[in-house]
């Protein structure tokens, strides 16, 4: 099992992944940076997912750029600015866009295509506290980007028993990427959807507590529909709906990512 | 009656795992099971191979296709040849490899911790310098990083094209092209492209200017204190062969001579540095096909 639990980093570059769809990759990338700007810090969040949906929850039209990770991708000496927009939520964003689903065609066989989103980043990380990558659920090119680059990965887990089961592939994901990035750690999981009225949810948190001890967050993401609903608003939480459970657990979230990774 | 499972037995890391999203991953022994067989393990194999599992760019990556040229060859040769290009294989994706490390620790370095690293590692501020460019124009041109993993380009070439001083068109036009590129070829085409006349009126020739030399020509005078041209002298000494080729060979050299004498009035376009050049190849390939060489 891998641990390692930093702090005090002026800057951390956090890839947010799981090999399994659903489990709150995006809602946690979006909530997760927004609460961290709110707390004064420079975010940049990343969406490496062609779907486009951190974009898209962030309010911006992805029909509407000429300039996305897919551009970044393929210029990495050019840096990621060319492409990093500001938002409404004092969090800036490198969008992502339909385009993407081409680039990892174009990318096949060539050399250091893992390493380009992390040469990209080199001068960009010295301008943000906190990077957070949204990472797609499938192990491809934009994920192994996503992995070289970052510092350490989040993983966040849905509190189900399924789930669970998809941590070692995560494990050994990080294992193999290490060849290209030897720092790369696990340094932190999230259990999510975490509805405290059934049993199974608090047998899954116990188990994944029992398991991965400091690793895990002590705070929880409740099932909120509220979470469900703000990425169509193109809002992040903290803003769509405040006052809700999840709004206050990712606040609570941001303030333990600051105190394990330093600001 | 089978034991009903429970949260517990579902939670167990060592129970049925199944990949949670089919991508074909790993499958791990059931605890209690028998102990593997080859038909078993054959199985699992296949099992675990089942889809496109991801691979990295790494540096022992030896899946590139042989040439026609190669398979042509005589078996034991075409072997022979399978493990050498495989060889020259591993070293292009090892120097790309070492360039991509410096310049993580370039990135990596401290305040005065890049001149400790050089020399921890014993390397040159100027090896160091031209890796760098190296691993910068790989990420730019996939082309140039194919052609260093190919072996058509060694490090020396490389360096040379990833000098800033090297015009990207040139690099593009020398990747372009089917044949190993070498030092050079590339100095040549610099020096084409500095020559290139920036207005219609022929720039004339400066055969004996280090600046603006026509070697093809300067060559050609060099050797020539009112005698005959070694080069072309040398069919009239050894060609064995027909008068009518000869006279016209020796017409051929008396051009070159006149040439020789009088550089100022050869114009400087490419159109005549490529003819000239097309004479001394051939040349060399007649030198070379009669032993001459």
């Amino acid at each position: 099992m891998l641990t390692g639990v930093q702090s005090q980093i002026a800057m951390t570059v956090l890839a947010i992944a799981m090999q399994k769809g659903g489990v709150g990759k995006t809602t946690t990338t979006l909530a997760l940076g927004a609460e961290l700007a709110q707390l004064g810090q420079r975010v940049l969040v990343i969406d490496m997912d062609p779907q486009s949906n951190l974009t898209m929850a962030l309010g911006v039209d992805p029909s509407t750029l000429d300039r996305s990770i897919y551009e970044v991708l393929l210029n990495p000496t050019h840096g990621a600015e060319l492409a990093i927009r500001s938002t409404d939520y004092r969090v800036d964003v490198l969008p992502a866009t339909l385009m993407l689903a081409g680039a990892e065609l174009m990318l096949a066989g060539q050399f250091g295509r893992e390493l380009r989103l992390r040469t990209a980043l080199q001068e960009t990380r010295r301008t943000y506290n906190y990077i957070l990558i949204d990472c797609p659920p499938s192990l491809g090119v934009f994920t192994v980007n996503a992995l070289t680059a970052a510092d350490s990965v989040v993983a966040p887990l849905q509190a189900h028993v399924f789930a669970l089961k998809a941590m070692p592939y995560l494990e050994e994901t990080i294992q193999i990427v290490r060849q290209l990035n030897p720092a790369l750690h696990l340094s932190g999981i999230v259990v999510t959807m975490v509805d405290r009225r059934t049993t199974v949810n608090a047998a899954v948190e116990d188990e994944i507590r029992r398991r991965y001890q400091r690793l895990v967050f002590q705070t929880v993401i409740p099932f909120n529909v509220k979470l469900v609903e703000s990425p169509a608003a193109g809002q992040p939480i903290g803003v769509y709906a405040a006052d809700s459970s999840g709004a206050r657990a990712y606040r609570a979230l941001a303030q333990e990512v600051v105190a394990r990774y330093g600001a | 009656m089978a034991r009903k499972r429970t949260l517990q037995d579902l939670l167990r890391r060592d129970g049925a795992s199944a990949p949670p999203d089919g991508s074909g991953g790993p499958r791990r022994p059931h605890a209690g099971s028998p102990a593997p067989t080859a038909a078993a393990d054959d199985a699992a194999l296949a099992t675990i191979q089942r889809g496109q599992p991801y691979r990295l760019s790494l540096a022992d990556e030896t899946d590139l296709p042989l040439p026609p040229a190669v398979r042509a060859l005589r078996p034991e040769l075409s072997d022979i040849a399978r493990f050498y290009l495989r060889a020259r294989q591993r070293s292009g994706h090892a120097l790309l490899e070492a360039a991509r490390w410096l310049s993580e620790a370039r990135v990596a370095a401290r305040h005065g911790e890049w001149d400790d690293f050089l020399a921890a590692t014993h390397t040159s501020p100027d090896t160091a310098e031209r890796l760098l460019r190296i691993y910068t124009l790989a990420l730019q041109s996939p082309a140039f990083a194919q052609a260093i993993v190919t072996g058509r380009l060694n490090q020396s070439v490389a360096e040379r094209l990833a000098r800033p001083s090297t015009p990207a068109d040139i690099v593009e036009t020398l990747l372009a092209t089917e044949q190993p590129i070498s030092v050079a070829h590339v100095e040549r085409a610099i020096r084409r492209a500095r020559q290139e006349p920036t207005t219609t009126t022929p720039a004339r020739p400066r055969a004996h200017d280090p600046g603006g030399e026509m070697p093809q020509i300067a060559a050609f005078g060099v050797h020539d204190p009112g005698g005959e041209i070694p080069q072309i002298a040398a069919f009239g000494a050894h060609d064995p062969g027909p008068r009518f080729w000869a006279s016209r060979l020796q017409e051929i050299a008396d051009v070159l001579r006149s040439l020789a004498r009088h550089p100022e009035q050869v114009p400087n376009d490419a159109a005549v540095r490529d003819a000239l050049d097309a004479m001394a190849l051939a040349v060399q390939t007649i030198q070379e096909a009669r032993g001459w060489r």
